[in-house]
Parts: C-alpha cells; structure tokens; sequence
C-alpha cells in the first residue's frame, strides 16, 4: 500500500487510481480492516491562484491643497494689479487674469478689442449700476470662492438686501455658483412680506429654483391676504400685469379648492 | 464681537421698473452706433461695460425680442452693404474682396455677441431662438453666399481655379483654403451643397473624358500609371484646401470614371494588359495594377480570374504538348520554372495575397491533372535528381529542389499512381547503388511522411532497411563460413516480398561458379532464419566480370546477371547460336534478346560478335567473342539496352494494377463509412467516399456504384426495400 507518494491532481491529471483492485480478504488478513471499518488518511494540498492585496503604502502625508489660500492673498494686493475698477468713486485693485477666469463677461471686456482692454485711461474701468459693498462683495467671492464677506452686516434685513444685490451683480456678471449660493440662501428666507417682491426679482432674473419656492410657498401657505397686503404685492402688479396673470395660472393649478380662487379674486376686484 | 458699521449703507433692493417711453429707443440708438463703429473698424474707442450694461437692461425689462428683431435687421443692412462691394469686385479680386468681408463680418460678429452676451444666456434658450454668433453666420449665408449673384460666381470661380490647376496652372491655394473654410464655417450642409457636389460632378465628368483620351492612346501599364498619378493629385488638392472628408468622396469619383469603367479593357489589352505583364514579369506593372484595382469592386476578382484562366492555358498547352513529353525530367523542370514564375509574382506584386495564391494552385491543380502520366514523370524527376553524378552536389540545393517537387506532388490527384512509380524508381536506384545521397533520400521520405501520412512511406522504408540489414547478413556470411576458396565473392541483398515492386521472376540457369556459392548462402540464411523462402531475382543483380581478349587488352566489365550467364558459357565455347544460348540458359526470349543486343550491337560496347551482322537477333544467330573489342577505360559499364521510361505495353499494366489497387480502398471507404452511419443515400455515399480517399486519389463514381454493388452481392450491405437510392449497413 502506498503510503508516502504524493500525487498531483491538475487538468491534465485530475485522476488517480490503479488498475487492480485489491482483494477483500487481503485487506482483511493484513489487519488494515478494525471494527469493520478501513480508514484511509489523505493529506489534500490545495494550490489556489495567488492572490493580490494591496499592501498598506507607508504613510505620505500629502500636504492639503492650499491654491485658495494663494487665490485669496491676491484679493486687493495693489503690487501685482494690473486693473483698477472705479465703482461710484470706490477703487478696487483687481487682475486681469483672475476676473477673466471667473467671469466670461470680464473675460470680454478686458480682453477685447474695445477700450477697456487696452492701457489707455491708465487701466481704470468703470462699472456702473452696483454699489461698492455689492462690488466688493462679488469681488471677495470672485477670488475667494465663499460668501464670508457678508458676516460684517449685522443686520438682518441688512444681509437680505445685501444677498438680493449679489443675486443682481453675479447674474450681471455671469458667475453663476455665486447665483445660485445667493437664490439657496433666499429659498431659505422667504417669509410673507417679503415673497411678492422675491417672486418678482426671482423672474426678472431667471432664477428658477426661487421663483418655484416662492411659488410653493405661496400655494401652500393661507396667509394669502397678508401677502397681497404687503407692498412688494402692489408694486408688482403695477410694473409687470403679465407676470401676474403667469402666476396667478400656476398657483391655480396647485391649489386643490375652487373656491378660494374665487375668493382671492373676489378680494382683489377690491 | 465688535459691531463695525459699515461706512455706507446698502441700498434697499428695488425691483426695476422702467418707465421711460423711450427707453428702448435711446438704448437701441446706443447699440446701433457701436454696432456700425464696429463695422467700420472702430472698436477700441467702445466701451464694452457701458454697452453690455445697455443690452442687459434691455432684456432685464423685457425687451429681449425687440432687440433681437432688431439686430437681427441692422446686421442684415450692414450685410447689403458689404454684398454690393462683393458684387462689384473684378475678376480675380471677386474672392479676394469676399475674403476680406468675410474677416471683417467674423470679428464684428465676435464683438456683437460678446456686448449681448446676456441677452445669449438669457433670452435666447427659453424663446429657442438661434444664438448671435449662429444668427450672424445664417444672415451671411443667406444674404451673401446664397445671394442670386454671388452664389453661382462663386461656384464657378472656384471650379474653374480647380479646373485650371488640374491642366497644370498654379493658383492661389491659401485663397482656396480660406474660401473652403468660409464654407464649412458656415456649416457642413453648406459646404456640402454649395460647393462639395457640384465640385465632384465637375471632376466626374473631367475625369471620364480624361479617361476616354488615355485610353484610346495609352498601354495598360502607361494609363495605370496616369491613373495612381491623379489619384495623388487629387488627394494632395483636398489636403491642402478642402475638408478631410472630401478626400475619399473624390478618391471613389476618381477610381470609377478611370478604373472601373474601364476595368474589363484594361485587364483585357492586347499587348500590354494582364495577360502580357505575366508573361514578361512585368512586376511594376502588375504591382500597380493590383494596388489600384484594389479599390474598384470586383477589381480582384477580376484579375484573379483572368489570371487563371491565362494560366490553366498556358499549363494545359504545356502539359499536352507531344514534343515535351519526350523529356520527362524537362517536363517536369519546366513545370517547376512556372510554378517558380508565379510564386514570385504573387510575392513581388501582389503582396502575397492569401486568395491568389489559392487561385494560382486550382489552377496548377487543374491543368497538372490534364495529363495522367504527370504522376510518372515527377518520380522520375525525383530520380534524376538522387542519382549519383547529379550537377547540384550541394545538399542544401537538394533539399529546395525536392521541397519545390513536393509542391507539385500535392497538385497531384492520382498520389496513388506516383506511390507506384516512386517505388519502382526507387528499387532501381537502390539496387543499382546509384541513390546518391542516403540523407537526401531519406529527406524525400520523410516529406512524402509528412504529407501523406505513414502507410504511404512504411514500405519505402522497409527497402531502405532491407538493404542495410542484407549488407550485414552478408558481412556475417563471409565470416561464419571459413572455406569459400576461389568462388567468386557475391554480395546478397534480400528484399522482402511486400515492400519491393513485385516482378515476376523469370528462370535462369546460373553458371556453376556463382551457383555453388548462392546455394552455401542460402543454407546459410535458411539455417538462421526459420520459416522463410529464398527466390533469387535474376533480372536484377549485377556482376563484374574480368575479361582478356584475343587482342591482349584485359577490361572489367560490369554486366547484368543475365548477361553475366551468357559470357560465361564463352568460357567453354568459342561460337554459339542463339538458340544453344537461349537452352543453356533458359532466359525468356525477349530479355534474352535484350541482352543480347546490348553486348553484340552496341557501339563500344560490343563484347560479342554477331553474325550476320544485321540489327535484329534471330534464331540462327552466331555470337562469338569479339577479340578486336578495344575501350579507353580499364572498367566498362555494359548496360541492358531499356528505357528509363515506360514502353506502351508496361505503361497500362501498372495503370492496371494501380486501378485494382484502388478497388479494395474504395471499398474499404464504403465499409467504413456505412458502418458508422448504417442508412445513406447512394448521392451521400459518392460525396463521402470522395472526401475520404482524396488525399490519395479521385474515385471515379462509376467505380464507387460498382463497388457498392459488389458489396451488396457479399451481402456487407442490402438495399432499402422502398427507396431504391437508400442503402443499409448489414453487420
């Protein structure tokens, strides 16, 4: 009987045997056979493919991204400015590259053909229809990515109007992340003295994601009167009738009952 | 935590109202001013921020389509403007000046959508209106480009530049570029219409009137040249100012109005088409023609069948030609010379195309097999090549030769028939020590193995080592048996029965010297080897004979071992008739007379005497001695007056015996065959048996019905008792 020769089961060999079997009574004779039982041992090596792991690189402290950081630190450095932006009298020191990068609308003022890209006038562009706090604020968020600038406001109503301004410039300017960070933060505040004259800047603007929250808002909410009692309401059906019959559509097929369509509209005859 | 007040408050956010009745006059007077400046070349004294101010406050209060409608009308004024100055420019300045418009129009156009770029954002996409810069360029297209004027001379001044450099002017090719570019600018189906399809109906019927006057005077391989030289034309032209895509549009234009049309008349000239540029290798020529025809559909397929044609011709008129058939060697050299012809033709031109060379062999497949002694005179080709005293005594040209002679073997239908032939020759060769090189033989052997498989070499073999075992059974003889004293030394080659051709073993009385000494070795091989029968061939063997004659001169004569028992008898007798020498030795007649002729009416070789002397051997003939015999050399080879090749008589005897050879393979097939699928139909049967026995040779069908039939009477197979074509395997 063999006893110590290994064999190699593989797909070439996956059998192993012998031609003759041995005979019962042999087995039995030899003393292999205890307790009417045979016990055969086998050792059974299994060779699996080897198997891959990604070891644990050694620890690389990569240092953290600091290219913001770098960014900001330009914000006003007068040394390495190359245009001055004259906002109502208030000067900013700004650079050419950085605006243009973030704002397709300075990319084609400053780089065109026409004035204000060329040195004449010793770099001085003037902006007109923005306040230097709007500016400045659009300005912080142009180099800096965030909104921080606005924490100085310590007023409420203050920071309100302040967001609204920004919503303006960005959508001048075409810096769309500062549009939409400004439209999130309105979305927020709508209260019901303030959602007519949101509503209205959310349409003259495109602001889609505002105009529908104020619009749901106005849907759901049963303050309806204080609403149209509140001036941004006035102010609005004077300047844009159109608009007002779009949303009084919209709002008509939110509303689930008839009659307080009928009841608004009898309100408003008034 | 300081509460830092601002220096200045922030407004309160206003919605804006605009309530100026002029409101959009004013602003849209602004814009009209800055957009002519722009026209005219003035730009930097424009304040972009102040005019981008207007028209975004324009849009913000809801202006946005007035000022579309707007703009959309100053740019076409401006547009009318510069069409009138297009219009009137002269001649060759017509492009130049449309050229410059065109610039002017670009970056006025850059600058007008960049002041209204929040109009662009804003307005536009909700309203699905074409954006400023699209806008621009489709008022161009219209009102210049597609204007009544303009657009059929623009057509015409540029198909006529092109025609122009085509008949060998030089142009403006950056004025061409621009032009092109204007158009695709404009938009690929602008392109596309206005200049790309005019443009290759133009080439297509420049081109087909070329083609025409080429053809009419130039030889195929002239106008192939021609051909590839405005295919590189035309493709240089689109790389330079035309769009990439237009350069296989004009290829296929190209290659249909010279090549296709004209395909059949091309391949088929006389004199200088296909046919000749095989025959004279001309390789230029036919590289040429396969490169361009590979564009055409059917351009190869067409060559490849004229080509086959030409050389099934060729081979066929080579194969039966009576002349040729004289020389079996020449014929077979010269068969190798073809195949060598178009093996580097297909290498040199046609790029070793897989199909041609397919093509090329069913031909040579095909005109071989048009005459069936090919089988026969390839082995003897092969044994002209193995026999000592060949030209080549290099092995390794050995070796290319035979490697050449196996390509034809595989063309080879009847294999069956040269297996035959090659073991004859091979007999000869081996027992007449004339196989020159052992390897070289044994290299054939194993190409023959290789490409046939064993059973087809196993007994070429055997006779390989029957002569080796014979040389040590002979060796063995001379040193076991010690008391041979002046017998003449033999050596004994045996061949065993299967493996050697079969010849019919004639009778021959041996001289007694040679006899005692065969009869000592026979006891001596019988007594080693149980059980076996010696039959002594005495048509084949050789002897050396020492002769003195009358004259003086002594010579050694190699004879065969016919012709050795009749000098022999002259030993004991100075004349003798031919009817004393046939009873003494009782060789059949017609070896007899063979031998006979050989020894008395060779030239040279006349160790006997005849007389009469008269060219034919008759009864009555009287051969003596030829004591005036005299030769140069010492040692006289005197052979057997035969042919190498067959006479008519052994020719359709060995056809014979192939043909009942074949008999029992075939049914062997049938067996075989119906055993493993028990029910088939007799049409089956042909196919099948035809797969399986062609590597050896083709069943006739006739045959194969035959042999079924026979087999049915053996009762191995029974006919279906409905069907009359279906037949059944009986176990």
């Amino acid at each position: 009987m063999d006893g110590s020769t290994s064999r190699v089961f593989s797909q070439a060999f996956p059998a192993w045997g012998h031609l003759r079997f041995m005979r019962r009574r042999e087995l039995e004779e030899m003393g292999f056979v205890r307790d009417d039982r045979l016990t055969i041992e086998c050792v059974v090596n299994v060779v699996l493919d080897p198997v891959v792991t990604a070891g644990d690189a050694p620890e690389l402290d990569h240092p953290p991204s600091n290219i913001l950081g770098h960014l900001a630190g330009l914000l006003g450095d007068k040394g390495t400015a190359d245009v001055t932006l004259v906002v109502r009298g208030e000067e900013f020191a700004a650079h050419r590259a950085v605006l243009a990068m973030r704002s397709p609308v300075f990319k084609a003022a400053l780089y065109g053909p026409m004035k204000e890209s060329t040195d004449a006038n010793a770099g001085r562009v003037a902006i007109d229809g923005v306040e230097p706090a709007v500016f400045r604020a659009l300005l912080h968020f142009i180099y800096t990515d965030t909104t921080a600038a606005m924490d100085d406001l310590d007023d409420d109503d203050d920071t309100a109007q302040m967001i609204m301004h920004l919503l303006e410039a960005a959508d001048r300017y075409d810096v769309e992340r500062l549009k939409l960070i400004c439209e999130l933060m309105l979305c927020k505040s709508i209260a019901v003295d303030t959602v007519a004259a949101t509503l209205a800047m959310a349409d003259q603007h495109h602001c889609q994601k505002l105009k529908e929250a104020c619009i749901e808002f106005l849907a759901t909410s049963k303050k309806m009167e204080g609403v149209m009692e509140s001036q941004g309401y006035k102010k609005m059906k004077l300047s844009c009738p159109s608009f007002m019959v779009d949303l009084w559509e919209i709002i008509g097929r939110k509303m689930t009952s008839y009659s307080v369509i009928l009841n608004i509209y009898a309100r408003d005859k008034d | 935590m300081s509460s830092r007040k601002k220096p200045s408050r922030i407004e309160p956010f206003r919605h804006k109202v605009e309530t100026d009745p002029r409101f959009f006059e004013k602003a849209w007077r602004k814009l009209d001013d800055a957009i002519r400046e722009i026209y005219n070349h003035n730009a930097s004294g424009l304040s972009f921020e102040e005019l981008y101010r207007t028209a975004y406050n324009l849009v913000l209060h809801k202006h946005g389509p007035k000022l579309y409608d707007k703009l959309t009308e100053n740019m076409e004024d401006h547009l009318q403007e510069m069409r009138v100055s297009i219009e009137a420019a002269q001649g060759g300045l017509f492009l130049v000046e449309l050229q410059r418009k065109w610039d002017d129009h670009n970056k006025a156009l850059q600058m007008i959508r960049d002041i209204l770029m929040y109009m662009d954002r804003v307005f536009i996409p909700t309203n699905k209106k074409t954006p400023v810069f699209d806008l621009g360029l489709d008022l161009w297209r219209d009102t210049i480009v597609r204007s009544p004027k303009i657009h059929g001379r623009l057509l015409d001044t540029l198909l006529d530049l092109i025609h122009r450099e085509r008949t060998g002017e030089v142009i403006n090719r950056s004025l061409m570029r621009s032009t092109t570019k204007m158009l695709m600018d404009l938009g690929s189906s602008v392109y596309q219409d206005d200049f790309e399809r005019p443009f290759l109906e133009v080439s297509a019927s420049f081109y087909s009137g070329e083609s025409q006057k080429f053809i009419e005077c130039c030889s195929c391989g002239e106008y192939l040249k021609k051909a590839q030289q405005r295919l590189d034309e035309e493709a240089e032209r689109v790389s330079q100012y035309m769009d990439a895509k237009t350069d296989e549009k004009i290829t296929a234009v190209v290659v249909k109005e010279m090549l296709a049309n004209h395909m059949q008349r091309l391949i088929l000239m006389e004199n200088s088409g296909l046919v000749n540029m095989l025959v004279e290798d001309k390789y230029e020529d036919l590289t040429m023609m396969y490169s361009l025809f590979q564009r055409v559909p059917d351009g190869h397929s067409t060559i490849k069948s004229v080509m086959n044609s030409h050389v099934k011709e060729t081979g066929k008129d080579m194969v039966m030609d009576p002349e040729r058939l004289k020389d079996p060697v020449d014929f077979v050299q010269r068969l190798l010379n073809e195949k060598d012809k178009y093996d580097s033709i297909v290498t040199t031109s046609f790029s070793n195309d897989k199909s041609f060379q397919n093509a090329l062999n069913s031909s040579f497949e095909h005109f071989i097999n048009l005459n069936n002694r090919c089988p026969e005179f390839i082995s003897l080709y092969v044994d002209d090549k193995l026999r000592k005293g060949m030209k080549e005594a290099n092995e390794e040209d050995v070796e290319t030769v035979l490697d050449k002679v196996m390509m034809l073997f595989r063309y080879l239908q009847e294999k069956d028939l040269f297996e035959k032939y090659y073991k004859q020759h091979l007999a000869k060769r081996l027992l007449s020590g004339k196989a020159a090189s052992d390897d070289s033989e044994r290299s054939m052997l194993v190409k023959l193995k290789t490409e046939c498989g064993y059973q087809f070499t196993s007994k070429l073999e055997g006779m390989f080592n029957d002569l080796k075992t014979s040389h040590d059974t002979t060796q063995r003889f001379y040193a076991g048996t010690p008391d041979l004293g002046d017998a003449p030394t033999i050596s004994v080659q045996i061949l065993t029965t299967g493996s050697w051709p079969t010849q019919p073993c004639n009778t021959c009385n041996l001289p007694p010297e040679i006899l005692g000494v065969s009869e000592m070795f026979r006891g001596f091989y019988l007594g080693t080897h149980n059980g076996r029968r010696l039959t002594w061939q005495t048509n084949m063997g050789t002897a050396d004979i020492k002769a003195v004659f009358g004259n003086g001169s002594k010579h050694e004569l190699n004879v065969s071992t016919y012709q050795m028992c009749v000098l022999m008898l002259f030993n004991s007798a100075d004349c003798l008739s031919y009817r004393d020498i046939e009873q003494t030795t009782a060789i059949p007649s017609a070896d007899l007379k063979r031998c006979l002729q050989s020894l008395a009416l060779v030239k040279g070789k006349n160790v006997l005497r005849k007389e009469p002397m008269s060219r034919d051997i008759s009864d009555d003939d009287n051969f003596y001695v030829n004591d005036k015999f005299t030769s140069k050399l010492f040692k006289v080879k005197i052979g057997t007056v035969a042919t190498q090749k067959e006479s008519e008589p052994e020719k359709m005897e060995t056809r014979q015996r192939v043909e009942e050879d074949r008999k029992p393979q075939i049914e062997a097939a049938i067996v075989r065959i119906m055993k493993s699928r028990r029910v088939l139909d007799h049409n089956s049967i042909v196919t099948e048996v035809t797969k399986q026995l062609q590597p050896r040779f083709m069943p006739n069908p006739v045959v194969i019905k035959k042999r079924v039939e026979s087999l049915i009477e053996r009762e191995f197979l029974e006919r279906d008792k409905t069907d009359r074509k279906l037949y059944r395997y009986l176990a």
